[in-house]
């Protein structure tokens, strides 16, 4: 092989290789551990100074924190750790808070109690580690989850959600109760959007800036918070600057920076390590094929040959036997790891997360999970609930024991369903082809039950049935007349009254552009007033002498950039010389800038996506079956 | 006339959004006031209601597909079996359990008189009876309680809670994780310097990723961290907001062109049905 | 051909409504200004409401106006978006090679996003020209309520192109589950039929980069257009050719060559022109004190101070 062809090959590494490498690399971390220093930026250290002057403040602190929660298991690598920091903080401050989902799955609104009960973990943790007594928070009076309040389109719920909340909710999810102050002292505070010092929205899309646009546009006093992925919170530096936004927490990167600020010293968790390496890996990955194109460039030119772009080529399939060792070694692999959990299960007991206790060593370090048996989940129930009921404890142990097996034999499940996923990597094949078919198959029928479970039933069936049974309304009944449009879908399929089934189109076209007329001014309009602000950067100071103010500097530089970009979407303008040509070429340089900003931080949101999966097999799948 | 009728459907809906933007969910007619909120409400009944309404047209799109392919036995058919039977255990899982939640629900309803008869003497962080409320209760009214608490502290497989927990969940962020791969090849493959604005576009790639890193910041000392947070505060904050106020105003266009019977080819009917 | 002229009713209808709304919102700002007068603490929130209605208003004023100055044949020429050159290309590129085109809004391209509506004259073209090159065409579709919008634009499509029958040889495919179940099923369709030309507009979120690479590794011709500042990244690392932001907005007024909306696209330039200068007046006005405690009154008005805002 010449060194020509050699640099050819390392512009086209086979992408497997680089998957292989990607996976090693990120799996490091949950083996060795190590710490790396954090930087808060600017953004990070304004959201913390923003919260703790909110919670400092006395006549917000009378207020409750309202926290919508949009994120579920798929967000989980940067959602999971930004909503237990910030979570955190409004603990530790002893801030009250209410918590619920507009996600139409429980799954999100079930991520979100679990997120709770981590930070009230840690900070019970950090409150032993630092000598001080085992602080509690009690649901109903310091907390409470209104859980879900489904709306497939966020913007079309915002309005009603923060300003009439409670009649939208009818009752908490965790006991079931009415929402009254006698059953959940909370609410005695708690009336309308009054009460509300501070809405936090950490999801993994851009809902804050639907408050923004529609709530905060009636209510500008309200202050809003947000925490989301990188690639959403690039999108919101805007509502940042122009004040809309009283905070932005940037992915999983400005969790740790939050972390640092409010716990000084702590170290970087694995999760974050590996997300580390894995952009170590992407940059070093870019920079050898940036070395090798320029050298390919340097010896063709130095040869007198054309510099021509490389071939495309095709995604070769592996070899056969490759393919079948691989897929016996995943088989046999999986097969011993059900082998010795099941063995451990039987001799040991069941796995479950290992909870701070009193009797902890503060300086200690104690293994993240511990097997338990029945007979003293059964112990530990007789102790919480005393001599007054020893068959009520046999019951809650067993019961206790039963979910987490089924804990268990659903990580085995996750974890097959996660190889065959992952094995799309390597090309097509029939692992991924069925596990495709499952992904359909089992797709569609969730989808059919959620639909009724969550729209239908209880928006359109459930008032029918009650106004039929006299239990609300007679006019209830009118709901009935929505058959007549929803029918109209089916008409696709007749061949003479086809056009009936457009109406139906047509009528979702109107439901479609009618919010955009108010979402849009009412996002335009901030922005626009927030941009005018002075831009000489050259200012006197009291001693007269000539001083550059960078806040003014940078805005300059905003508002130039904002300049060349809106000129060159300007379709009927043509350049025309050097000054036009010199502009619009101006102009794709800072779209070029900008979206090399967007992509950097979609690689953090990515990788942070894939970094928890990687852990989830090496800390809880396998690492579970070695517990003590 | 057809063509009126689509164009009404459409208008109709858009008018009553832009009636209660412009009024401000109220018509006032001098001290008198009409109050809109109503039709937002309605609407926002509607629009889920009849989205969902169309569900069987996926269903026929989709197993007209597979059940052809069982049926007239074609190559593909056995991974259209697996797709029939993980549908049927899906929907027998999500069935089950709604039966399961039904026989909650009934339970729940049983004892709600006895609940909020002991309802003052209930302590949310310890809520145990026995207690003195219990003693006025009636025989019926302690049999419900204790039902429910027996019914609750058992064990219940939750056949779609299992579903969603351990196939649904891990599938969904699973396929979410594989962009992490194909990010890393997509950025190694795009990355090169071939023009001045590739090359841009990498290093302010490059600046941020290495920046929002704490190797990055280590290297640095802070420079990278604080250059990663110019890119994004300054440079593509201005380039988002320039687009995003040209995207606002060019929404509000399209819209309006909508709204109006102007744009073509969103709903069309042709010319020879009209 | 379509039509450049409208007919009467569809004239007539839209002032009338013009006029009932201007005529409702006289009567409320009369019905609502005696009761700010009573509540002083309401202004604040009437100038908002005034302001954003006025802003709406000169907008929507602004684009009737193109519209109109089209209609007496005075457009301005627009430039050509080189994204949408390029599609014509790529269709009969694939119809060489015997492959079929692939269409898609994605999996977050729902019926109640405008985005996905707004897609439908490029679905619309792709079929008139998979018609026109007797080329087979793929379209994955996530929500069932949109499987009649795309077969809609695709039965317009081929009757343009007078090949209704060609609609046999276009393949609508419903995958369940949600954004990425449907990613992951779409590009597994993607990997058995190897389509040579994928479109991709629309509502995208982060389901684009799943279907870029996919069309990357089966080598396929690839066209990306969506206002989703957010993906446009992907799509510019990944596809041939990107049509971003506004430009995805201007493609059915390119498309379609229309004289109105081709003037509205016009009034949209001179809005966006008008907002330009608005912002450069406002800076250089902030270096007189006077104007510049009146926009900071202006931003507390319309911006909420929160403690961090830059």
């Amino acid at each position: 092989m010449t060194i020509l062809q050699l640099l050819q090959r390392l512009q086209q590494i086979d992408r497997r290789i680089i998957y292989l490498a990607l996976v090693t690399v990120l799996s490091l971390p949950f083996f060795v551990e190590y710490a790396l220093p954090v930087y808060p930026d600017t953004c990070t250290r304004q959201t913390f100074t923003a919260l703790e002057q909110l919670f400092s403040d006395p006549q917000t602190r009378r207020k409750i924190v309202f926290i919508i929660s949009n994120w579920g298991p798929g967000t989980s690598g940067e959602n999971g750790p930004q909503f237990e920091v910030l979570l955190r903080h409004v603990l530790r401050r002893r801030m009250r808070f209410i918590f619920l989902t507009t996600a139409d799955d429980p799954i999100f609104i079930e991520s979100a109690q679990l997120g709770v009960q981590r930070a009230i973990g840690a900070e019970q943790r950090r409150a032993l580690a630092a000598g001080q007594p085992l602080p509690e928070w009690t649901y109903g009076v310091d907390y409470l989850n209104l859980g879900m309040l489904p709306a497939p389109v966020f913007a079309s719920i915002a309005d009603t959600l923060l300003t009439r909340t409670l009649s939208l909710v009818p009752i908490d999810y965790v006991l079931r109760r009415p929402l009254t102050p006698e059953n959940f002292p909370l609410l005695e505070n708690f009336r309308g959007p009054q009460d509300i010092a501070l809405v936090l929205v950490v999801s993994a899309g851009d809902e804050a800036a639907d408050v923004c646009g529609i709530v905060q546009s009636q209510l500008p006093t309200l202050k809003v918070a947000t925490a989301t992925m990188g690639i959403v919170a690039t999108d919101l530096y805007a509502l940042v600057r122009s004040g809309q936004l009283c905070g932005l927490i940037n992915s999983a990167r400005g969790a740790a920076e939050y972390l640092s600020l409010i716990d000084p010293g702590a170290p970087t968790m694995p999760l974050e390590n590996s997300m580390s390496l894995g952009k170590l890996l992407l940059l070093f990955l870019v920079l050898l094929g940036n070395v090798a194109f320029l050298l390919t460039r340097h010896l063709q030119r130095a040869g007198g040959l054309p510099s021509a772009e490389l071939p495309r080529r095709p995604l070769a399939p592996l070899p056969r036997k490759l393919v079948l060792a691989l897929f016996a070694g995943l088989i046999a692999g999986y097969v011993a790891c059900t082998a010795i959990e099941v063995f451990r299960t039987t001799h040991y007991g069941v796995v479950r997360q290992r909870l701070p206790r009193p009797g902890d060593d503060p300086a200690g370090r104690y293994a993240p999970y511990e097997r338990v048996s029945l007979g003293a989940l059964r112990s530990q129930a007789q102790q919480l609930s005393g001599a007054r009921e020893p068959d009520r404890a046999a019951a809650l142990a067993r019961r206790e024991f039963a979910r987490l097996l089924e804990s268990r034999i659903g990580e085995f499940v996750a974890a097959i369903l996660t190889l065959g996923v992952l094995a799309f990597l390597i090309g097509d094949n029939r692992f991924y082809r069925v596990t495709e078919a499952i992904i359909i198959g089992s797709g569609m029928a969730y989808f059919l039950v959620e639909k009724w479970d969550k729209v239908l039933r209880p928006l359109w069936v459930e008032p029918i049935a009650a106004a039929a049974t006299g239990a609300a309304p007679r006019t209830g009944m009118l709901w009935l007349l929505l058959l007549l449009p929803g029918s109209l879908w089916y008409f696709v399929y007749a061949r003479r009254l086809r056009w009936l089934n457009q109406l139906i189109v047509a009528l979702f076209v109107g439901f479609a552009i009618g919010p955009e007329f108010q979402k849009q001014v009412g996002l335009m309009l901030p922005q626009i007033i927030d941009t005018i602000r002075p831009v000489w950067p050259l200012t006197v100071d009291g001693t007269g002498r000539l001083t550059l103010d960078a806040v003014r500097l940078e805005h300059l530089i905003f508002v130039i950039v904002l300049v060349l970009c809106l000129c060159y979407f300007i379709f009927f303008f043509r350049p025309r010389g050097r000054a036009g040509t010199g502009l619009l070429t101006a102009g794709r340089l800072a779209l070029m800038v900008g979206f090399g900003a967007l992509f950097g931080n979609t690689v953090n949101t990515r990788l942070a996506w894939l970094a928890p999966r990687i852990g989830f097999i090496w800390q809880e799948w396998i690492g579970k079956l070695f517990a003590t | 006339m057809r063509r009126r009728l689509i164009w009404a459907a459409i208008f109709v809906p858009a008018s009553i959004y832009l009636l209660l933007f412009f009024t401000g969910g109220a018509l006032a007619f001098g001290p008198r006031r009409l109050d809109l909120s109503p039709l937002a409400n309605i609407i926002s009944t509607c629009v889920p209601v009849l989205t969902v309404m169309a569900v069987g047209l996926g269903v026929v799109n989709l197993f007209s597909l597979h059940g052809a392919a069982l049926v007239k036995h074609r190559p593909e058919w056995p991974l259209s079996l697996v797709v029939c039977l993980s549908f049927a255990l899906t929907f027998w899982a999500c069935v089950a359990q709604n039966r399961l939640d039904a026989r909650r629900r009934q339970l729940q309803a049983a004892a709600q008189a006895a609940r909020a008869e002991v309802r003052t003497f209930q302590n949310l962080s310890d809520p145990a009876p026995p207690d003195q409320a219990l003693r006025h209760l009636t025989h019926e009214q302690r049999q419900a309680l204790e039902d429910l608490q027996a019914f609750e502290d058992s064990y219940h497989f939750e056949p779609r809670r299992f579903y969603a927990t351990y196939v649904n969940a891990p599938l969904a962020s699973t396929v979410m994780a594989l962009l992490g791969f194909y990010i890393t090849y997509a950025a190694y493959r795009a990355f090169r310097l071939k023009s001045l604005e590739a090359t841009v576009m990498m290093l302010s790639a490059a600046v941020v990723i290495l920046g929002s890193d704490p190797v990055g910041g280590a290297l640095s000392r802070g420079i990278l961290p604080a250059w990663a947070d110019f890119d994004n505060r300054v440079i593509a904050a201005g380039m988002q907001r320039g687009l995003r106020l040209g995207i606002a105003v060019a929404t509000i266009a399209v819209s309006l062109r909508i709204l109006l019977g102007l744009e073509r080819g969103i709903v069309d009917v042709q010319h020879k049905e009209d | 051909m379509p039509s450049t002229r409208l007919g009467r009713y569809e004239f007539f209808a839209p002032r009338a409504a013009t006029v009932l709304v201007g005529l409702l919102s006289v009567i409320h700002l009369a019905g609502s200004s005696l009761a700010s007068e009573a509540d002083p603490t309401a202004d604040a929130g009437t100038i908002r409401a005034a302001v954003q209605r006025g802003a709406l208003a000169a907008v929507v004023a602004a684009v009737l106006l193109g519209i109109y100055a089209a209609r007496r044949g005075r457009a301005l020429p627009i430039r050509q978006i080189p994204g949408l050159l390029a599609l014509r290309q790529a269709v009969a590129s694939a119809a060489q090679v015997r492959r079929p085109s692939l269409f898609t809004v994605g999996g977050a391209g729902d019926v109640t996003r405008v985005q996905s509506f707004a897609a439908m004259p490029l679905l619309r073209l792709v079929a008139r020209l998979s018609g026109k090159y007797q080329n087979r065409l793929l379209v994955p579709v996530c929500y069932p309520a949109m499987l009649p919008v795309h077969t809609h634009a695709i039965r317009a499509g081929l009757a343009e192109e007078g090949a209704p029958e060609h609609e046999v040889a276009c393949e609508i495919r419903f995958f369940p589950g949600g954004q990425f179940f449907f990613a992951m099923a779409a590009t597994g369709w993607m990997l058995e039929e190897k389509p040579a030309a994928c479109f991709y507009f629309g509502w995208w979120e982060a389901d684009s980069l799943l279907f870029a690479e996919t069309g990357q590794t089966i080598q396929a011709t690839q066209i990306a257009g969506t206002d989703q500042l957010s993906q446009i990244a992907f799509f510019i690392a990944a596809c041939d050719h990107t049509v971003i932001g506004e430009e995805f907005w201007a493609a059915s007024a390119q498309l379609s060559r229309d004289p109105q909306l081709l003037g509205s696209l016009g009034a949209q330039d001179l809005v966006k022109l008008a907002i330009l200068f608005v912002i450069l007046a406002g800076i250089l006005l902030c270096f007189h004190p006077g104007f510049a405690a009146w926009i900071a009154a202006a931003r507390e008005i319309f911006v909420s101070r929160g403690t961090g805002g830059a």
